[in-house]
């Protein structure tokens, strides 16, 4: 990547935070007024930041071949993928740290969504966009051959997700929706992205989305748990479980 | 029950430990302070590689490295005691959220400035 298109990159993935900033302060009037959202924001983007830049530490299954700390901390891949883990992972702590009780995930996925489409812009113009294709909707970089746009279909992905999580608000658990959807289609990119393949015929971003899959499972059946409870609580019937009633409240 | 069409809702109560609302311009000043000092770990990492002899891109990985954990340390240390301490902690969650979000920019930024320096130095030829 020459120093222009570090800075082109650079560029878009500021903007992303910004208008993903921007996104998450318009959605305020769904917030409790309560400063302690700060907080969960902080850890969550501590948590990304961190991870994203970690997450690909341990890549090789011989651990002799994986880099030093210092050495992925200075020059190691980042990933998006780990950083969405670590921002997840990030909130939590944060709210059991400062004692926010109340869902923050409908408020962090539109604008996850939205920030991601702007981000990859950058990436759609300075990386190698992915596999060869011979569908005349491949894009020719420098190597002359035309390939899979996969940021394009990421773009698009990330702009129909922002609008479909928009109107799916209050209905379902926003941001497990995001993150099932966004796994899901990931996966399916991964075959034309052209990132190497290691095991199975699998890259390691879709290794890495199956290993992640029983906490996807376990997450959405907390939510539809929660929901069976607060139906049966509506309907006037006793509750399932009072423990869990405790939990969804 | 009527309720007068000029009702507001009511501010919500204060914290019980008695701080006061975070500020905007405070959290503001504090994601300033937080990405200004990213910008000048790669700005003296780039200034000292510039100056000194021998590779300038492994020096100027050396002293921006050794910045960023400077950096990482201060901030998160001064971050907390300050959003902890602090009269709103707007300051300190700023400092917090800064420099997380600078970590997230600040590479690829380097990565760039360490590119030009070998191209400067003439190894790509």
């Amino acid at each position: 990547m020459a120093p222009g298109n570090a800075l082109v990159h650079d560029l878009f993935t500021g903007l992303g935070i910004l208008v993903a900033a921007g996104v998450f302060v318009l959605q305020k009037r769904y917030w409790k007024p309560d400063d302690r959202i700060w907080i969960v924001v902080a850890g969550a983007l501590v948590g990304g930041a961190l991870l994203g830049r970690l997450g690909t530490w341990v890549q090789h299954f011989d651990l002799r071949q994986n880099a030093s700390l210092a050495e992925q901390w200075l020059y190691g891949n980042r990933s998006i993928l780990s950083g969405l883990v670590g921002a997840y992972f990030g909130a939590l702590l944060a709210k059991r740290l400062c004692g926010y009780r109340a869902k923050t995930g409908d408020m962090f996925a539109p604008a996850v969504a939205i920030g991601m489409a702007v981000g990859r812009v950058g990436c759609l113009l300075t990386e190698l966009p992915g596999t060869p294709t011979g569908g005349g909707w491949g894009v020719t970089t420098w190597d002359g051959v035309p390939r899979h746009p996969s940021f394009a279909y990421e773009i698009a992905f990330q702009l129909a997700a922002f609008v479909v999580l928009l109107r799916l608000r209050g209905r379902v658990d926003l941001f497990a929706t995001y993150l099932v959807g966004y796994a899901m289609f990931r996966f399916a990119v991964e075959f034309v992205r052209g990132n190497e393949v290691v095991f199975a015929g699998l890259t390691r971003p879709q290794l890495f989305l199956l290993a992640l899959a029983p906490l996807a499972v376990w997450r959405i059946g907390r939510w539809v748990r929660n929901r069976e409870d607060r139906e049966a609580r509506d309907d006037g019937k006793p509750e399932l479980d009072p423990a869990r009633a405790a939990e969804a409240g | 029950m009527t309720v007068s069409p000029n009702w507001t809702p009511p501010e919500p109560p204060r914290p019980a430990d008695g701080k006061q609302p975070i500020r905007p311009g405070r959290m503001w000043t504090g994601i300033g302070l937080a990405l200004g000092a990213h910008l000048l770990t790669i700005l003296v990492g780039w200034i000292v590689a510039l100056t000194m002899s021998g590779e300038a891109a492994f020096t100027f990985l050396t002293v921006a490295a050794i910045g960023q954990v400077v950096l990482a340390i201060a901030a998160l240390v001064a971050g907390t005691i300050l959003a902890v301490r602090g009269r709103d902690g707007g300051i300190g969650l700023g400092i917090i959220i800064g420099w997380a979000v600078g970590m997230i920019i600040s590479p690829v930024i380097g990565f760039g400035v360490c590119v030009s320096l070998v191209d400067s130095q003439g190894m790509f030829g």
